[in-house]
């Protein structure tokens, strides 16, 4: 168990600080950002040369260590290193979607002397329903322009997850010789890049990835809640495959299709529900919690960010303007960069603790 | 941004450490194994120069060992030379296939010889001799008949080889038959002026 204070206490030598010789410091290479959703990554990285800027994106998948004997396994494993190869960078951010990850708001009492990591853990002991000493936990202290006016508590939003399973993420990403000094998720890497003419609107961001979906919402560039169903893009080809017994091939290309037919919209409406609804309930704790907002956006990123019949449904359920993707998030230049690689582009931009 | 980050800082430690110990084992084994590189190549070069002093010094060896032998040479050559002096003395003085093929012409083509003796002088200076000496050629033969006798005697006088030509004997054959050659002796003294 470790939480962001004790960390921000640890004299770790990080060789991409500063402090550290430029030899350390992994050269010119720019960040690498990973978007994790289960076995499937989608990377992407700047390139700068001269005046010359692009973006390049790939998507791979890790072998599963269990799935094929050892042999076999090692030939796998060696392929998506092979695979991403071409991405060559010092550091690396991953950005992991799991509904492992579990996000919860703290509220903590602002006269308590108790060092507030102290807190946090005490209070978080309760909310897992695995051991304490078995998770990673980190929080984020929410500026006090969110809070209601009158509200003197410290509103923390608490991210935990098995340490098991972070383990096992950055052995398969070291594994691909990419160094990944930090973890987050996708709610905390897109808040900082979302653009608006507007200083205090709110948007509700929406990342469907491989096997679970990211609900966010932001304001001021920080994250106040997140949510993250336990179902993605493979819950959704399961389903078409399930009702309409069609192969994976099939119904990939089914779900690729912007504005399906009306029969695909009634199978997955289902789950585009059970998303309005948790993005409506986000949505109404954070009007209850935090200070009121007029303007509040929607953001739809991830696998389905181009599908129209999802974006009708939000639009039209949630009562919420669509922003665009590619439009709203503040990425440096090169081409447009595709909206479902969005959260992978954050993190190659992003700058951990220390660095920038 | 915020400080978030879900890589416990005891994982990203050890990962640190693993991190630069592979940085500088790798850097280390790399170091390591340019200086065995560069130490087997400098004990290459050396052997090599080690090799080539052995050879000079070898060669050097030979050339004094060849050196020592030098004096000897010059006695041999002196020797040699000496020998080859007396050869020469020789066949200048007397030369033999000259005063066998002026032998030659002067007999007879059915007379032989049966005994040849050639009588040198002394080298000059080892005895005092009042008379200048002449080397002196002495034969006997059978000829057909006294009449060849007299020619041989006559082309050896004509000679310019010999001088002197004198006979000595001339005696009949002791037994009767068709075999009736006549036995000679004729002694001649070798031109001086020819030689």
């Amino acid at each position: 168990m470790s939480i962001s204070a004790a960390r921000r206490l640890l004299p770790v030598g990080r060789p991409g600080s500063a402090a550290a010789p430029s030899f350390l410091r992994g050269g010119q290479r720019s960040r690498l950002g990973i978007e994790i959703a289960g076995d499937s990554l989608r990377i992407a990285q700047h390139l700068r040369r001269g005046a010359a800027e692009r973006w390049r994106c790939g998507e791979l998948s890790l072998p599963s260590p269990t799935a094929a004997p050892a042999a076999a396994g090692r030939r796998a494993r060696r392929a998506p290193a092979t695979a991403g190869s071409r991405f060559r960078a010092g550091r690396a951010t991953a950005v992991c979607t799991s509904p492992l990850i579990d996000v919860f708001p703290l509220n903590l009492e602002r006269d308590d002397d108790a060092p507030v990591a102290q807190r946090v853990v005490e209070q978080a002991r309760d909310r897992l329903d695995y051991p304490i000493e078995e998770a990673v936990l980190d929080f984020n202290l929410l500026p006090p322009a969110v809070q209601r006016p009158g509200d003197d508590d410290l509103t923390v939003l608490v991210y935990a997850a098995p340490r098991a399973l972070i383990e096992h993420w950055v052995a398969s990403l070291d594994h691909l010789n990419w160094y990944v000094d930090c973890l987050i998720t996708p709610g905390c890497v897109l808040a900082p890049r979302i653009e608006h003419p507007l200083r205090d609107a709110r948007h509700l961001v929406i990342s469907i990835a491989g096997i679970a979906t990211s609900l966010s919402v932001v304001q001021f560039g920080e994250v106040l809640l997140e949510r993250i169903l336990p179902w993605g893009e493979q819950g959704l080809l399961e389903r078409l495959q399930a009702e309409l017994d069609l192969s994976t091939a099939q119904s990939e290309r089914l779900l690729q299709q912007s504005d399906p037919a009306a029969t695909v919209q009634e199978i997955l409406a289902p789950l585009f529900t059970e998303l309005v609804q948790e993005a409506d309930g986000c949505l109404a704790y954070c009007d209850a919690y935090f200070s009121p907002t007029t303007t509040t956006a929607l953001l739809l990123v991830g696998s389905l960010a181009a599908h129209a019949a999802l974006q009708r449904f939000l639009e039209r359920e949630l009562g919420l303007p669509r922003r665009d993707a590619t439009q709203s998030l503040q990425l440096l230049g090169g081409e447009e960069i595709d909206p479902a690689f969005a959260a992978a582009a954050c993190g190659a931009l992003w700058e951990p603790e220390g660095e920038g | 941004m915020s400080g978030l980050n879900l890589i416990p800082p005891d994982l990203l430690a050890r990962r640190e450490a693993r991190r630069l110990l592979r940085f500088w084992s790798w850097r280390i084994g790399a170091s390591v194994l340019l200086l065995g590189g560069l130490f087997l190549l400098l004990h290459e070069v050396a052997a090599d120069r080690f090799a080539e002093v052995e050879q000079i010094s070898g060669r050097y060896d030979d050339l004094q060992g060849r050196l020592r032998s030098a004096e000897d040479l010059i006695l041999e050559r002196d020797r040699l030379a000496e020998r080859r002096a007396v050869i020469d003395l020789i066949r200048d003085e007397h030369p033999a296939d000259a005063f066998l093929f002026a032998l030659g012409e002067a007999l007879t083509p059915d007379s032989y010889l049966t005994f040849l003796e050639l009588r040198r002088c002394a080298p000059a200076g080892e005895e005092a001799q009042s008379d200048p000496c002449r080397a002196t050629l002495r034969i006997r033969g059978q000829a057909a008949d006294h009449g060849r006798v007299g020619a041989i005697l006559h082309g050896l006088s004509q000679a310019p080889r010999f001088a002197d030509a004198t006979l000595l004997s001339v005696q009949e054959p002791q037994r009767s038959g068709a075999d009736r050659a006549v036995e000679f002796e004729i002694t001649a003294t070798l031109r001086e002026s020819d030689e």
